[in-house]
């Protein structure tokens, strides 16, 4: 009998009954507190492991595992009771959330399809412009410091051009001031150029002549005397040369097409009514 | 020392390497001597001046900490737009911001990394991943086919249709518990991947850790080096326990089994130490009270190459009240409190907190504990959460979706708590990141940053220059390429100088520094100079290096302002002061070999609008009281670092 009254079994199975007997007899009268399950699956813990494998490059201990499962659990409970009290509602952050979710799964859904040959070809015609092959140029050019020679600029450039257009020996890494971006660009694109020198000065660079010393054309830095070695003029490109450009535009394109008409379609299911309040006038 | 460079200066007019002193010809009209037209001084490395250059010859911009829609905070700010429109409008398209109207960069960026927050990455189920289920099941094919036939949009109807009625058929039902189920991780590689175009713009693949310690910020930036093929070998790391961690120790060890794992490469760039209320650059204890350690500061100077100098949050340069002798620390200055503001600053925390400081407590902990955690390189970006990287003054898309431009954007405050306040005009149209890298890859800036060869601006696109070594002089600078010379005979920005060779007595800087093509003439170069003495005290000293104009050192040994042309109810200004150059050779005058030391670069424009002025004059509304009518952008570079004794 001592020897029974010292079995942990049995502790347990009187505390157990008297638990029972306790919110049994609770429950008769009062709501009993909901028992809810929480099931932790085999394929959640696999997605666990999946998630700690990819973050630690190795699988999960088992002291481990075992943490991730039980912050699981508890994040599930805190989870679900926030949910049964309604916190989910009247939240901007867990409103745009849920749109988003949803946004992404039917964006996933309608994105699928595979554009057709013709699909990509009248894609292109129609955007022609967009994929046009910018002029691409190969210069040199001689800065001139507006700061450094002021009043002399102008004289000094003219004076220049003239040395470099008689004179097809010199050395033009020689001439001129030094200019922090380099002298040489080889087959730069309009749209690196703008980048380097501003919009301005790429538009004039593009009207000068080429192989032949030229100027001087402004930038924002100051004055520059130009040898265009050669220029590949601006055109238009074939399927073949832009197929991944055009693949990515047309697909954007059908997304946010499918998107509106998704939102249009889901909104028909909706009666929708304003109340506006009057306003005073 | 200034006087003299003044007239190097001048000397450097007429074109590279005329022997000093030659006169500057600069007659109403008359041209230069013909002499002086032709630079005596060749630097090519050989006989060729066509060989190809082993360095960057062109800086490459860029962001490395941009937000969209996927960011939880972006998202319920109302911002709409997700990485494509990011990738789009860096790269120079038009795009329409969330708020309605268009937005336009005056120019492209070069490269981008979208930073979304790891937590809350969002978490969707790929419905359609498992192909054989889904035909194998008559609905799925059904849908299947009608998406292969374009009906996408009745078919994402049908979907949610069946879910609702709980009629979703089961063989196909992949939800949370399933291996199907991917993160919104994946859409940000996939985004990197489609739009990285070598050559012409590099799409990064990164995150944002956002860690904080009640309020108090330790944010990074994580991004990689890799395409999808290594990257998706692993998730953004978070913060919450146990598969995440706010520790960013925590942080270096995912990084570190990422690259073991993957022998990929991969960095993490922290930033707003402003926001930090004092832990962001510790010098005896971390976050957690644990004091710091040899393996502490190894592993921070291994992972964190980089620190991010100056964004919309607040410029984290320097305070006035670590910094009272230097005019021009209080800049764009966020010292109200921790990122939340629920607890406010107190004036010992800012040590804590601000790039220069931290410079100097990484030779205290140097010399302590064998590393330097803050030996790192600098470089601007916005943490825009628009999704639209701008940092432009005039073309300012302000922090998150309710900032963009709008007549009442200044006039709601920013963040507000038991700390204080951040009004609507205190965010500062901040910063850019630019990189001397030799090619627009990823490869290739990536390696760029790891080397630190980067800097930082406040948003304007000046190209600076900054070399180290032990016998720069004149001639160098006013050679046709300087850089030639820098790499030749010296180190460039965020390298080190070891013990000087014999005869040398100081080291010498050569600096230069281009306007931005299509912005403000710059003011001045400044070299900053902090160091270690002999009795563990740390100091700095601000050099007024060359400038624009022939202002002279005044008595309390500071140059004069430049002026200010900013004409406040237009808001604009004209480039008839400053100057679209300046370079210099220099030498530091207090060197002490014994000495642990670093040095950067401080590049300051002419007084041009502010954000606001641009805002309050195309609204036609006052600008607040407080803010700030005009403001000097600046750049900031990596700093040389002198090494006594190795």
């Amino acid at each position: 009998m001592v020897k029974l009254l010292k079995e942990p079994l049995l502790h347990f199975l009187v505390l157990g009954v008297a638990l029972f007997a306790l919110f049994g007899w609770k429950g008769n009268d009062e709501a009993s507190p909901a028992v809810d399950e929480i099931v932790v699956t085999p394929g959640r813990i696999e997605q666990l492991i999946s998630g700690f494998l990819k973050t630690w490059q190795r699988p999960p201990t088992e002291p481990e595992l075992i943490g991730l499962i039980n912050e699981f659990v508890r994040e599930e409970i805190f989870y679900r009771e926030a949910l049964a009290m309604g916190r989910d509602k009247d939240d901007t952050i867990v409103r745009r959330r849920m749109q988003q979710k949803l946004e992404f799964i039917t964006e996933d859904i309608m994105a699928l399809p595979e554009p057709t040959e013709e699909d990509l070809t009248a894609y292109l015609q129609n955007h022609i412009d967009a994929f046009r092959f910018d002029d691409e140029l190969s210069f040199n050019h001689v800065f001139l410091n507006p700061d450094t020679r002021g009043e002399a600029l102008g004289a000094d450039a003219d004076v220049l051009l003239a040395q470099l257009s008689q004179d097809a020996g010199i050395d033009t890494s020689m001439v001129g001031d030094r200019f922090m971006l380099g002298y040489e660009f080889e087959t730069a694109t309009a749209f690196e150029i703008e980048k380097a020198f501003g919009k301005s000065f790429a538009t004039e660079l593009l009207k000068q002549p080429v192989q032949k010393w030229s100027g001087p054309v402004e930038s924002g830095y100051g004055m520059h005397l130009i040898y265009i070695e050669q220029k590949v003029q601006a055109r238009h490109p074939t399927l073949k040369e832009v197929r991944a450009e055009v693949m990515q535009e047309w697909q954007a394109a059908k997304r946010k097409e499918m998107n509106k008409a998704f939102y249009d379609k889901l909104s028909e299911r909706y009666v929708i009514t304003i109340e506006r309040a009057e306003v005073e006038k | 020392m200034k006087r003299i460079y003044t007239f190097i200066w001048a000397g450097a007019l007429v074109m590279g390497g005329i022997a000093l002193p030659k006169a500057v010809a600069s007659d109403a009209g008359m041209p230069s001597d013909p002499e002086a037209m032709f630079s005596k001084s060749y630097t090519a490395k050989g006989y060729s001046p066509y060989a190809q250059r082993g360095f960057p010859v062109r800086p490459l911009w860029g962001d490395t900490h941009l937000h969209t829609m996927y960011s939880m905070d972006a998202g319920a700010f109302g911002n709409r737009l997700g990485l494509d429109e990011a990738y789009r409008f860096a790269r120079g398209e038009e795009v329409m911001a969330s708020s309605g109207q268009a937005a336009k960069l005056s120019r492209p960026l070069d490269w981008l990394v979208i930073a979304d927050h790891s937590d809350n990455m969002g978490w969707f189920p790929d419905l359609f991943a498992g192909k054989s289920n889904i035909l194998s099941d008559p609905t799925g094919k059904d849908w299947y086919d009608r998406i292969q036939k374009g009906e996408g949009v009745s078919v994402a109807l049908d979907v949610i249709k069946n879910f609702s009625q709980g009629t979703f058929p089961e063989d196909i039902y992949y939800w949370p518990d399933s291996k199907a189920f991917r993160t919104a991780w994946t859409k940000t590689i996939d985004a990197a991947e489609r739009f990285n175009d070598p050559g012409k713009f590099t799409a990064f693949i990164g995150f944002e850790w956002t860690t904080q310690v009640k309020g108090d910020n330790l944010h990074r930036v994580v991004m990689f080096r890799d395409d999808a093929n290594k990257a998706s070998q692993t998730i953004a790391y978070t913060t919450v326990a146990p598969q995440g961690s706010p520790d960013p120790r925590d942080l270096w060890k995912y990084m570190q089994a990422y690259e073991k794992r993957t022998h990929g490469d991969v960095l993490s760039i922290a930033h707003n130490g402003n926001l930090a209320n004092g832990i962001m650059f510790p010098l005896e204890a971390q976050f957690n009270g644990k004091k710091l350690d040899e393996d502490y500061v190894s592993l921070r100077a291994m992972w964190e190459p980089l620190y991010e100098i100056t964004q919309i949050k607040g410029d984290g340069e320097a305070h006035p009240y670590l910094s009272p002798d230097d005019e021009f620390a209080d800049y764009e200055t966020w010292d109200v409190g921790n990122l939340d503001v629920s607890r406010a600053k107190k004036p010992e925390m800012l040590a804590g907190e601000y790039a220069r400081e931290a410079l100097k407590r990484g030779l205290v902990l140097e010399a302590k504990l064998g590393a330097n955690p803050y030996k790192f390189g600098f470089i601007g970006s916005t943490d825009s959460h628009t999704s639209l990287a701008t940092a432009q003054e005039d073309n300012f898309f302000g922090k998150h979706t309710g900032y963009e431009p709008s007549p009442t954007r200044m006039n709601h405050d920013m963040i507000s708590g038991p700390g204080g306040k951040i009004e609507g005009w205190q965010p500062a149209a901040s910063g850019l990141a630019a990189v001397w890298a030799q090619e627009n890859t990823r490869e290739s800036i990536f390696d760029a940053m790891e080397r630190k060869e980067v800097y930082g601006t406040t948003g304007s696109r000046m190209a600076v220059r900054f070399f180290g070594g032990w016998d720069f002089v004149d001639a160098d600078i006013r050679s046709r390429e300087p850089a030639f010379a820098g790499y030749a005979r010296g180190v460039p920005m965020g390298s080190d100088l070891n013990k000087a060779p014999a005869g040398a007595k100081a080291p010498s800087f050569m600096v230069y520094a281009l306007k931005d093509p299509i912005g403000a003439n710059l003011d001045r170069i400044q070299i900053i100079k902090g160091w270690l003495d002999d009795q563990g005290a740390t100091h700095e000293k601000v050099y007024d290096v060359v400038w624009a104009g022939d202002r002279k050192i005044g008595q309390d040994g500071k140059l004069p302002p430049v002026g200010n042309t900013v004409i406040v109810e237009k808001a604009t200004y004209s480039n008839s002061i400053g100057t679209s150059e300046l370079a210099a050779v220099w030498s530091d005058p207090d060197f002490d070999p014994e000495e642990k030391a670093f040095y950067y670069v401080r590049v300051l424009e002419i007084p041009t609008p502010r954000w606001s002025t641009y805002d309050a004059f195309r609204y036609g509304i006052d600008i607040p009281e407080a803010a700030p009518k005009t403001t000097q952008e600046r750049g900031y570079t990596s700093p040389i670092w002198y090494n006594p004794g190795s």
